[in-house]
Order: structure tokens, then sequence, then C-alpha cells
């Protein structure tokens, strides 16, 4: 899934969405995080956050890691190579779309 | 050329964000308030009593841990954990380099006045500057490192409070000082702790 099917100017639609891109944008800076520091960083709710990540996992762009911390799950969440080259292709293309916007 | 997502600013408030849970300020207020119970000689003679370093020492060595065992036990549990990208992580070694290089001027510099090669009058109000500036220096350093701006207001404060000591001849300013950032880091700690309860359905984190 590429995520940019029938998009104005091939913009990857599944990057484009406010909360994934922001989720994208948080995963991109760090090598990882959990679940909790994602909820608490971008302010989604639990079930919010979680059917977004099932999304950018179906399209191989997360890395999922579910262990116990006690009895408790823990997920520990990373961009996969093919979501970190999606999204520096996103922004590229965001770029040059703002950049043709300004001239 | 445009930014439309601004990921310099993102990562800042990523990382910073391991330090709005206040145990950081929490550890330096408490290092100052008991580098003033245990360093300070309240006879008289002299502002600082020597003799009690090793206590002292023994004191910073248990003070330390309040971050990485608050952590563990109670605030990675409410705001979680993440690791921190490599940009970040060459700030960190860079930072490094940098601290390590302040605190060998500062080692050579104690060492000439203490051969006798460099005479400063302890007196002196530029001897204070200079003392306060080097303890300013790698605090800010520390700052820079964290991108946390109260870093900077710690680094000032102690910069001045080392300052101070040495011009009014007391070890008053460390309890001042030890009290200011101890309050706020009270004050930030338990507003963290009301703006994130512990959910008890949701996964916990465990800091690294």
């Amino acid at each position: 899934m590429s995520g940019t099917e029938g998009s104005p100017g091939g913009i990857n639609r599944l990057i484009h969405e406010p909360a994934r891109l922001m989720i994208m944008s948080y995963l991109a800076v760090v090598e990882s995080a959990d679940f909790l520091f994602l909820q608490s960083q971008t302010g989604l709710t639990f079930g919010n956050l979680s059917s977004h990540l099932s999304r950018l996992e179906e399209a191989g762009y997360l890395r999922v890691e579910k262990k116990f911390v006690g009895k408790k799950p823990n997920t520990i969440l990373s961009l996969t190579a093919t979501g970190r080259e999606a999204f520096d292709r996103y922004r590229r293309q965001m770029m040059e779309m703002l950049d043709e916007e300004e001239a | 050329m445009s930014q439309p997502i601004d990921l310099e600013t993102i990562e800042r408030k990523a990382y910073s964000s391991k330090f709005r849970d206040g145990l950081h300020d929490i550890q330096i207020g408490l290092l100052l308030v008991g580098a003033w119970a245990l360093l300070v000689d309240f006879t008289g003679d002299t502002y600082i009593f020597r003799e009690a370093m090793p206590i002292y020492l023994l004191y910073c060595l248990v003070i330390s841990t309040i971050p990485w065992l608050g952590k563990r036990w109670i605030t990675a549990r409410r705001m979680g954990t993440m690791k921190p990208g490599v940009e970040r992580r060459l700030k960190i070694r860079k930072a490094g380099v940098v601290l390590a290089l302040i605190v060998l001027i500062q080692a050579f510099l104690v060492l000439l006045q203490t051969m006798g090669i460099i005479q400063v009058g302890t007196d002196h109000l530029l001897f204070a500057l200079g003392a306060g500036t080097i303890v300013f220096l790698p605090m800010a350093v520390i700052a820079h490192r964290n991108d946390l701006i109260r870093g900077y207001v710690h680094a000032i404060l102690v910069g001045m409070t080392v300052t101070l000591i040495i011009l009014l001849d007391t070890g008053a300013p460390l309890l001042w000082s030890g009290v200011v950032i101890l309050t706020m880091g009270l004050f930030i700690f338990i507003r963290f702790m009301i703006q994130n309860p512990l959910p008890d359905d949701t996964p916990v984190s465990e800091e690294e």
C-alpha cells in the first residue's frame, strides 16, 4: 500500500492525514518511543492512536514491538526504513509544492 | 525553502519532555540545600567545612538516583519513554566533549592556584565572578544539551550563588537558590502528577 493512489501531486494521503502526520513526525525524530509517550505527545486518545498506528503498520511504515513490564503490556514503536523513506519523500514533495506556491 | 514540518522543533519538544516531571529540578535543589546543610560551617570562621566533603559526596550519590528511580517507578508510567534519535545522540556526544574540556580547564586552574603559580585573592570581585562563571558554564552546556530553558535558570542561579558566597563570605546563598529550585521542581512535579494520572488499562513504560 503506497498511500498515493488518486492523490494530487502524488502526495502520500496515508501520511498527509493530520494525526498520522503528527505520529510520523514524532517517530521520525526519535529512534523509538512507546505508546504512552506518543499518546502524551500527540494528545490523541488511546483508541484513536491505536487505529492510526494500525494503518501505518499495515502500510509497512511502522515496527511494533510488544513486550511486558511486570504484568502490563508495553508497546515500542519505531519507523521502518520504508516508513522513513516515505516520510522523507512526503516532506520533499510538500516543500516543493509550497516553494512553487511562493514563487 | 519552505518548511512545512519543523522537525527540529518537534525533536526538541520530544526530548525536553523528559524533564517535564520536575525530577531534574528537585535533584539540583536538593544538592544545593544539602551542600548548605552539610558543608557550611555555622560557627563562623569559614563558610566551607571541608571535613564533611566525603559525607556530601555520598549524599550527592544518593540524590543522583532520584531522577532515575522517580522515572522508573513514578513518572515514566505516566508519560512514556523514548530513545533519542541520531541527531540528539550526536548533540549529547558533542556536549560531553565540551563538558570534559571545561572540567579539564577548571582542574588546571585549581592546580595552578594550589601550586601558587597564579595568585588570586579570594576577597576579590573578579575572583568571585570568575568562580561563578566556572560553575555556570558546565550547567549552561547541560541546559543546551537538554534543550531545557529551566536549565539555564539553574545555571544562572548556581553561578550567582557561588559568586555571592565568595562576596558575602556566607554559605546562605546555597540555601536561597536551593530552596528556589527545589520549590520550582516540587511545583512542576505536583502539576505533572495532577495532569498525568496513571491509567489502569493502558500500556506502561519502562525507563531505559
